[in-house]
């Protein structure tokens, strides 16, 4: 049993390397950084491609 | 349909579900049951997810609506590459760590069995009732094009999705859903090719995609901040958010997806497969239904795509009406193939004024033929009002029907089938796994072992199937029907989300404030709901601002009275 307030905090990634070299940075923050680039690049994209077309 | 379109189409789903079932033929206990013994890989979560939010109603209305508005309708997704990382990083290591059936579990082990069941109700009400729409949807259109009993589609689809459920649980919907998922990006792609080859030879892909420009089907962003605009960049990441936070985060059916991950890592990469994705392969089935707009340019549509309730009212005694309508649609229609392949040459002589009075002229007789489409509706809803004026969903299966070689038939119409069979086997399992772990298990057997406890999943399961099968086949469905499943999903889902984000950040609030903090907002955005003018997808945020904020107040009003110890 542990505390009510241990759910609360985000949970280490015990199940995985729980960060990378580069102290206090999870390692999957570089995952999330990267799909966040792909969204912005089709957002980008589909702009591009809306005002090539109309 | 020919013998070879069935032999396609029984043989792709017959002979995935009966995969299904002998891939888990092996059985196993409870954990297995509902979490495939946690040893699936990140490919097959992540098709999994995506399946189980795919119905067949989305392959359906998807590239009716970029038909008939646009590409517009892609904007709704843009909320949810941020909604997966936040469910990625915060919700699921902590769904992972205590080890959870389902999603209500948690809220018990953080709060109390109160706030749990609270939860696991408003799931109920949400799924519960959609489970038989996504039955119900494609077999009222398939059975209308196809002219198959009703009944005996809603029959086959229920039953075979219920075998492989029940007998398989979470592994048997994971791996079905693979294929499933394969045969349907497979079968979209292949559609996708064959408008593109079966436009006239003189017209290019680029010409297509410039009359789909030039008519206004192409503009799939919009970076106005309108709050009456229904979809723009702004609602789509703002309100999209709320949506997928609360649909990914928080409703059993894709947490039982993703919970089947041999690891953590696995889970996350399914997430983020989708993540990455979703919007791209909604685009391009947005884009296919312009495409099939171009198409249907230079090759006459029907006035109304819903063909056989058009006939009917042609047969009628009214039918003259209905003649005189389709000839003005044939002129109206002759006019505008002209003037778009006036404008294509206008536009290739590079002559700009040329140009643009072509391209008048062709927006005009756009204009024409809408209002003959109109005075059909009007004619449609006028003769019987039982009717649904819209035909958008008939759109596309029209145009796989008159115009795809036989056999690719067969696995269009497998695609639709098994867009329903994925969604409604993530449904019934996620339905059946909750009732048994947080209402029979916690309510009214707390003593049952995992053996008692995998029986009454798999007859849980069972019933929510007869539930979602009597539901499609008894209940008088219609258009505002399945909108009014859609809008029960809104007022539900933004409390939902309201209790776990209090669950995640809030540390202080415990289970009474929570409890009453989300019964209070709800019975709001209820009341709202009855009152007030506001489109439903606001009631995602409003219902879980309300519902946080409800909760803190609670929490200052209720000192000590803790409601239950968290056994985190």
């Amino acid at each position: 049993m542990s505390s009510p307030s241990e759910s609360l905090h985000r949970v280490p990634d015990t199940e995985d390397e729980a960060v990378t070299g580069v102290p206090g940075v999870p390692k999957w923050s570089g995952v999330y950084a990267l799909v966040l680039t792909v969204f912005v690049l089709l957002l980008l994209g589909m702009t591009w491609f809306a005002r090539h077309f109309a | 349909m020919t013998a070879l379109d069935y032999l396609v189409l029984f043989g792709t789903i017959i002979s995935i579900a009966a995969y299904g079932v002998w891939a888990t033929r092996s059985g196993g206990g409870l954990e297995t049951y509902l979490k495939g013994d946690q040893r699936i890989g990140w490919g097959t979560i992540g098709l999994s997810v995506m399946a189980t939010q795919a119905s067949a109603i989305t392959f359906l209305s998807t590239p009716g609506q970029g038909y008939e508005s646009g590409m517009g309708f892609v904007q709704n997704y843009f909320g949810m590459p941020l909604a997966l990382i936040i469910v990625a990083g915060v919700f699921l290591p902590i769904y992972r760590r205590l080890k959870v059936y389902t999603a209500y579990e948690y809220l018990g082990k953080r709060f109390d069995g109160k706030t749990r069941l609270l939860g696991a109700a408003f799931f109920f009400l949400q799924r519960g009732l959609a489970a038989g729409i996504t039955i119900y949807a494609p077999a009222i259109i398939v059975s209308s094009v196809l002219n198959w009993p009703l009944g005996v589609t809603v029959l086959g689809t229920g039953i075979l999705v219920v075998v492989y459920t029940v007998t398989g649980g979470s592994e048997a919907v994971s791996l079905t859903q693979r294929y499933q998922m394969a045969v349907i990006l497979i079968g979209m792609g292949i559609a996708f090719v064959v408008v593109l080859a079966k436009m006239p030879a003189n017209v290019s892909t680029g010409d297509a995609l410039a009359v789909a420009g030039a008519m206004g089907k192409l503009e799939a962003v919009n970076w106005e901040f309108d709050i009456n605009e229904r979809y723009t960049v702004w609602s789509g990441i703002f309100g999209g958010l709320f949506l997928s936070l609360s649909y990914f985060g928080a409703d059993q059916s894709q947490v039982q997806r993703y919970l089947t991950g041999r690891s953590l890592r696995e889970s996350r990469m399914g997430l983020m497969f989708n993540a990455v994705l979703k919007i791209p392969m909604q685009f391009f089935i947005l884009l296919l239904g312009a495409l099939v707009f171009v198409f249907y340019q230079f090759e006459r549509p029907p006035v109304f795509f819903n063909e056989a309730v058009w006939e009917n009212q042609r047969q009628s005694e009214q039918g003259a009406e209905f003649a005189a309508i389709d000839e003005a649609f044939v002129e109206a229609h002759a006019v505008k193939e002209a003037a778009v392949s006036t404008w294509l040459a206008a536009r290739a002589s590079s002559d700009p004024a040329a140009e643009s009075a072509a391209r008048s002229a062709m927006t005009a007789a756009q204009m024409r033929t809408e209002d003959v489409r109109e005075q059909a509706r009007t004619a449609l809803a006028a003769a019987d009002t039982e009717i649904k004026a819209s035909d958008s969903d008939y759109v596309f299966i029209t145009f796989v029907l008159d115009h795809l070689p036989h056999g690719l038939v067969g696995l269009l119409i497998a695609v639709i089938f098994c867009a329903a069979l994925s969604s409604t086997a993530s449904e019934l399992n996620a339905l059946g796994a909750t009732t048994a772990v947080d209402f029979y298990r916690h309510v009214f057997n707390p003593g049952a072992d995992d053996a008692h406890s995998l029986a009454a999943s798999k007859w849980f399961t069972a019933m929510w199937g007869v539930v979602a099968i009597a539901f499609a086949l008894f209940a008088n469905l219609v258009e505002n029907l399945i909108e009014a499943v859609n809008i029960l999903g809104s007022i539900f889902y933004g409390t939902v989300l309201g209790l776990f984000l209090v669950a995640f950040f809030l540390k202080h609030v415990r289970g009474t404030a929570v409890f009453w903090g989300g019964i209070i907002a709800q019975t709001l955005v209820i009341v709202f709901f009855f009152n007030l003018e506001i489109s439903y997808l606001w009631y995602n945020f409003i219902g879980c601002a309300m519902c946080v904020c409800f909760s803190l107040m609670a929490q200052l009003i209720l000192p000590g009275r803790n409601g239950g110890q968290a056994t985190a």
